[in-house]
C-alpha cells in the first residue's frame, strides 16, 4: 500500500486491512513525516525515498504480491514501482493521462469520447488567444494538475479570465492552465446537474459499482452533498456508464478503482473528469450504503482476486452532507446546533472535520468544515433533511478581527460568499 | 472511578476532539478524529503516562471506555509509569 495523503486515511485503509498481510510503503511527504511515527507501529512498513528505481530493490524484498495506492499525488509514483516490480497496475502512460487534465482532454477527443474544447494557457496572451479561438467563453479555468477543485473558475468575461489569471499567476508563479468550455448543466434542481461513477477495473474488464448523485455545487465549485443511489432512471444511469467505460477505455484503465465526474446536459451526459483513484469520502459512503468495502475491494483486485460486487437494490437513500469551508479567509470559531442535527431522525453521525480555531484560507475549495451521515426513506426526504439541518447548524468565523455567523444553509447562499469577493 | 491514566485521556481527547461531554462510549472517529490527530493523541498519552500507546485498540475499537482501560493495565505494569498527569495538557 502506497499512502500519502489522499482520498482514504490511513486509519480506514488499516482498519480495512487488518488481517491482511498489507505492507506499507510512505514516500516522503510532510503528511508522512507526522504520521510514519503512527504507522511503523501497527503495520509492517518498508522505508522508502520516493524514487520508484531506488525502492524498487527494498520492496521487492518484502516480497509483495500487489501494489495500490488511493492517494492521487502517488499515482505515478505507485505505477513507476509496479513497472519495476513487474505488478499490475495503471500504465505510467496512462496516470500522465489520467492527471494531466489537459492531456485527458486531447486523448478523449481524439478517441472521439468526448469533445470539450480546451487549450492550454501559461500567460494573459494565450488566455485571449483561448477566449477568441478554440474555446469562448463562458470556460472554465483550472490548473492542469492537481486534486478537487483549488483555483478552479467560472469565467463568464475576458476581463475576469485575465484578473483570475494574472492573480493566480501572481501567487503561484508560472504554472499552466488548461482554459475549457464551460458545460452547461440541464435541469436537475433540487439535485445538482453532476454524478460521477465509482468503477472497478480488472484485468480490462469494467465493471461500474455506482451512479453517486450529487447536490447542486456552492458557487464556484464546492461540493455539498452526495447520495446513493442518484435520481437518474435507469436509461440515464445507462448512458453515463456507457460513456465513462468508453472513457476509461480511451485512456488505457486497466486495473483499479476510478471515480469519474459527469456533467448531465441537454444532449446527454459529458465528462468532466476522470480521476484514476476512489473518490474522496466514497468509501464511506457505499461502505454504509452497499456493504461492499472498496479498500478491500481495492486490495483485491490487486492481488488478481475474484471480487464480489453484488449488492441489494436499497430501499434507503444514503447520504453524505459536507458544509464547505466559506470563500474568505477567516478562523473558524465555534459550531452550534450539532446536537440537534445529531437527533435528527435521518442523520446517523454528524462528523466535524476542522476543530475550533483554525485558520481557513480562500482558494481551497475542498476544505469541508464536517460531514452529516445519514440516510432517508427517498430522495424528497433526504432533501427534506438537508433543509432543516442546515438551518439549524451555525458557524461562527473570525474575519478580519470580527465575528461573522453563517448557518449551514448561508454557506452555500450568502451573498458575502459571492465569487466576486473571493476571487483575487 | 476516575484515575490519573482517565485524567490524562480525557484530557488529551478533549483538546483533539473538543468533545467536553467526553462520554465512555464516544468513538474518536465518529468524532471526527483521523490518523494525524492520532497521532496526536498518542503522543499526549505517552508522554504524560510514559506508556507505550495502545494503537492497534484506537484502530480497531476506538472508543474511549476501551482506551481507557489499556492504557491502566498498561500504566499498572510499565515500570518507568510516571504518575505526573499535568504534563498531558501539552
Amino acid at each position: 500500500m502506497v499512502y500519502d495523503d489522499g482520498a482514504v486515511s490511513f486509519g480506514e485503509i488499516h482498519s480495512s486491512l487488518k488481517g491482511t498481510e498489507a505492507v506499507y510503503l510512505l514516500p516522503p511527504s510532510a503528511h508522512n513525516e507526522r504520521i510514519s511515527p503512527l504507522v511503523k507501529r501497527v503495520a509492517p512498513f518498508v522505508p522508502t525515498t520516493g524514487d520508484a528505481a531506488a525502492d524498487a530493490a527494498r520492496v521487492r524484498e518484502a516480497e509483495v504480491d500487489a501494489i495500490v495506492t488511493f492517494s492521487e499525488q502517488r499515482l505515478m509514483y505507485t505505477a513507476l514501482l509496479a513497472g519495476e516490480l513487474g505488478l499490475p497496475f495503471h500504465q505510467p502512460e496512462t496516470v500522465e493521462l489520467l492527471t494531466d487534465k489537459y492531456a485527458q482532454r486531447v486523448r478523449l477527443r481524439e478517441a472521439g469520447v468526448d469533445s470539450v474544447r480546451s487549450s492550454l494557457v501559461g500567460t494573459v496572451p494565450e488566455l485571449r488567444k483561448a477566449v477568441a479561438g478554440t474555446v469562448g467563453l463562458p470556460a472554465v479555468l483550472k490548473p492542469r494538475t492537481g486534486v478537487g477543485s483549488r483555483d478552479t473558475h467560472l469565467v463568464r468575461t475576458l476581463d475576469e479570465a485575465e484578473a483570475i489569471l494574472t492573480d493566480v499567476l501572481d501567487r503561484l508563479g508560472p504554472v499552466q492552465f488548461v482554459l475549457e468550455e464551460y458545460l452547461e448543466g440541464a435541469t436537475s434542481a433540487p439535485f445538482g446537474d453532476y454524478v460521477s461513477v465509482e468503477s472497478l477495473i480488472a484485468d480490462g474488464q469494467i465493471r461500474h459499482i455506482g451512479v453517486t448523485g450529487k447536490m447542486p455545487l456552492a458557487p464556484p465549485f464546492r461540493e455539498t452533498a452526495q447520495f446513493w443511489p442518484s435520481c437518474l432512471s435507469p436509461a440515464q444511469e445507462a448512458a453515463v456508464t456507457r460513456l465513462v467505460g468508453q472513457a476509461l477505455g480511451a485512456l488505457g484503465v486497466r486495473t483499479g478503482l476510478t471515480h469519474t465526474e459527469v456533467k448531465l446536459t441537454d444532449d446527454g451526459p459529458r465528462l468532466i473528469e476522470i480521476n484514476g483513484r476512489v473518490g474522496g469520502l466514497i468509501p464511506e459512503l457505499y461502505g454504509r450504503a452497499t456493504g461492499i468495502d472498496l479498500v478491500s475491494v481495492a486490495a483485491g483486485v490487486a492481488c488478481g482476486e475474484e471480487v464480489e460486487l453484488a449488492r441489494p437494490r436499497p430501499d434507503r437513500v444514503h447520504f453524505q452532507y459536507t458544509n464547505p469551508a466559506p470563500l474568505f479567509s477567516c478562523i473558524l470559531e465555534s459550531v452550534s446546533g450539532v446536537r440537534e442535527v445529531s437527533a435528527h431522525p435521518d442523520v446517523i453521525r454528524y462528523i466535524p472535520h476542522v476543530k475550533s480555531g483554525t485558520r481557513l484560507d480562500d482558494g481551497v475549495m475542498t476544505r469541508t468544515l464536517d460531514m452529516i451521515c445519514g440516510d432517508s426513506a427517498d430522495h424528497a426526504q433526504m432533501v427534506a433533511t438537508f433543509e432543516e439541518i442546515l438551518h439549524v447548524l451555525e458557524f461562527s468565523f473570525l474575519r478580519y478581527g470580527e465575528t461573522v455567523r453563517l448557518s449551514g444553509f448561508d454557506l452555500t447562499h450568502d451573498p458575502a460568499d459571492a465569487p466576486s469577493t473571493f476571487n483575487r | 472511578m476516575s484515575d490519573i491514566v482517565q485524567t490524562v485521556i480525557e484530557d488529551a481527547w478533549r483538546s483533539i476532539l473538543e468533545d467536553a461531554a467526553c462520554a465512555p462510549e464516544d468513538n474518536f472517529f465518529a468524532l471526527g478524529g483521523d490518523s494525524l490527530s492520532a497521532v496526536e493523541l498518542m503522543e499526549k498519552v505517552e508522554g504524560a503516562l510514559g506508556i507505550e500507546f495502545p494503537l492497534d485498540i484506537l484502530f480497531l475499537d476506538g472508543n474511549l471506555n476501551a482506551i481507557v482501560e489499556e492504557c491502566r493495565l498498561r500504566h499498572a505494569q510499565a515500570p518507568e509509569a510516571t504518575a505526573a498527569a499535568g504534563s498531558a495538557e501539552g
